[in-house]
């Protein structure tokens, strides 16, 4: 701290040089020099505190002095900063109360001169132009801080419009995942629901099926029905691709097959009707392998199309694989026509033929490695005989264990017919 | 999956895939087909030597690069390859495979692409039939 009286000469310049007391004539300038007190301050040195008591007010001649509300509250924001010829912290003096209306802090290395309420009062009451001049700067600053409150006021509505616009797609969002969610449980359901609710009982023959979709519905179908003459009607199928398109294809696919098999003499000629009307429609790039046979418990016979559909899989009761006739074929829906072959497999007592889709042999490991058909042979004809659905469970139960944590690639079908 | 793509010449120009990796979606196969079909491409030779396994979605793109090619071949007509479809004796003339791995071609076999796409062993021999 310094008197300013000390300092006169180098004090008068620099007071002829701040805006406030450029109206001044010499003898109130010296007069107004003995009152002041020239400060330092180093840089961040906080000067006041908003709501601490403030008694004086400063004029800055170096430096600078930020002028800061809500100091450390998460609303701090910089009011401003002034800088040489400026004042700060008339407000406490002019408000009455004598409160800080906000925090100040040096900004930079810092001179200042400190003047005392007392001798700002009596100042102004013997300088009417220097309480006129401080009077436009305060209007001006008033205008000023409205003007910035007006703005921010502004800015934070756009901000709170913006985040009210973003909330509101996001909730609409949510909304259509869940109608989403909640259509495609609805469709897996009444997918479910097309697939046999029981196996027909059939004398010497006992099925076994199951179905695990990759997604809420899948390309996948198996279906068991009596046909005249107490023979049963067998089909597992699987449409190229998954998901909803995949499931409306499946849809149609086993209905038309069903259909068909009802007033068809044989397989193959069921498959041929099946192929035309599935080519018709014109969906481009799906088609279906499909396995569609007819057991007849006379003859413990099944007569069968592969069409593009993977081979069956038949062993005896020691386990021993039998062979299984394979015949040319194409999936259906890719041609007009198409070659279908039929074949046939005596099943012997103690015989168990499984159908199945690729997703059993594709079924890919935490290496991506695949099941393969050698593996599935394996697990399948091992254990020899055993009851039809327990077979199902447990070579479901190894794909399981093969895909670890791996997301199933594919819809998974087993549909298994034991000669008793 | 990556597909390198080189231009040969048999009787007619002929695009070369060479595909790298499982043939596990169809997209891909088929933008890179449609983009060489737009560029003029007619005659597709599939290199399938580095395909570890072809899934569905694999076949689903070879029934369409077998489509797209058909369209430019008014040629032949439709009845007679509907009847060589049917008798298992029509042949593409415009798409064949060359060397599949055995994986890829059990998958081939098995749906029975091996009836209506030639596939060879032999790159000059796969050249010399278009």
């Amino acid at each position: 701290m310094t008197k300013l009286s000390a300092l006169s000469e180098r004090v008068a310049a620099l007071l002829r040089n701040v805006p406030l007391f450029a109206e001044l004539a010499p003898d109130e300038l010296a007069h107004l020099a003995g009152s002041l007190r020239l400060l330092r301050y180093p840089a961040d040195t906080l000067l006041f505190v908003e709501g601490d008591a403030g008694d004086r007010l400063y004029i800055v001649l170096e430096g600078g002095v930020a002028i800061i509300k809500s100091l450390g509250s998460p609303d701090e924001r910089l009011v401003n900063v002034r800088g040489g010829g400026e004042f700060i912290g008339e407000m406490s003096l002019l408000t009455g109360d004598g409160r800080r209306t906000a925090s100040a802090r040096v900004h930079g290395d810092s001179q200042l001169l400190e003047l005392t309420s007392a001798d700002f009062e009596a100042l102004a009451a013997s300088t009417p132009s220097l309480a006129l001049q401080m009077l436009r700067v305060q209007s001006r600053r008033l205008r000023d801080a409205h003007d910035r409150t007006i703005r921010d006021l502004h800015e934070k509505n756009d901000r709170l419009a913006q985040a009210y616009a973003e909330l509101q797609a996001a909730q609409a969002q949510i909304i259509a995942q869940e109608t989403l969610r909640r259509e495609l449980r609805l469709a897996r359901d009444i997918q479910q629901s097309m697939l046999p609710r029981a196996l027909p009982p059939l004398p010497g023959f006992e099925f076994g099926a199951r179905m695990l979709p990759a997604q809420e519905v899948g390309g996948d179908f198996y279906d068991l029905f009596p046909l005249e003459g107490g023979r049963v009607g067998i089909a597992v199928g699987d449409v190229c691709g998954k998901g909803v398109p995949a499931a409306l294809y499946m849809a149609l696919t086993s209905s038309l097959l069903r259909a068909e098999a009802m007033r068809s003499v044989t397989p193959e000629q069921a498959l041929r009707s099946l192929n035309r009307q599935l080519s018709s429609r014109g969906v481009e790039s799906l088609f279906v392998t499909v396995l569609y046979g007819v057991l007849d418990p006379a003859d413990s016979t099944f007569t069968y199309v592969r069409a593009g559909h993977e081979y069956p899989l038949a062993w005896a009761r020691n386990g021993e694989v039998l062979h299984v006739p394979q015949g040319r074929s194409i999936p259906v829906g890719l041609f007009p026509e198409a070659l279908l072959e039929q074949a046939s497999l005596h099943l012997a007592s103690g015989t168990t033929l499984l159908l199945f889709t690729d997703g059993v042999t594709e079924a890919h490991g935490a290496q991506h490695e695949l099941l393969g058909h050698e593996r599935l042979n394996e697990l399948a004809c091992r254990g020899g005989a055993r009851p039809a659905a327990a077979l199902c469970d447990e070579l479901l139960a190894a794909l399981a264990a093969h895909q670890g944590s791996s997301p199933q690639a594919d819809d998974i079908t087993l549909l298994a017919i034991r000669a008793l | 999956m990556e597909i390198a793509v080189t231009q040969a010449q048999g009787r007619v120009p002929v695009t070369v895939f060479r595909i790298t990796g499982p043939i596990t979606s169809n997209v891909e196969l088929e933008a890179q087909a449609q983009a060489a079909y737009d560029a003029g491409a007619r005659n597709l030779l599939l290199d399938l030597s580095e395909v570890p396994y072809i899934a569905t979605y694999g076949l689903r793109a070879l029934h369409f690069i077998y489509t797209l090619l058909r369209t430019s071949a008014p040629d032949e007509s439709d009845a007679a390859v509907r009847k060589g479809i049917g008798d298992g004796t029509f042949m593409s003339p415009h798409l064949k495979l060359l060397k599949p791995t055995p994986h890829a071609m059990e998958a081939l076999k098995v749906a029975g692409y091996d009836m209506f796409l030639e596939i060879h062993r032999d790159y000059d021999k796969a050249l010399s039939t278009f």
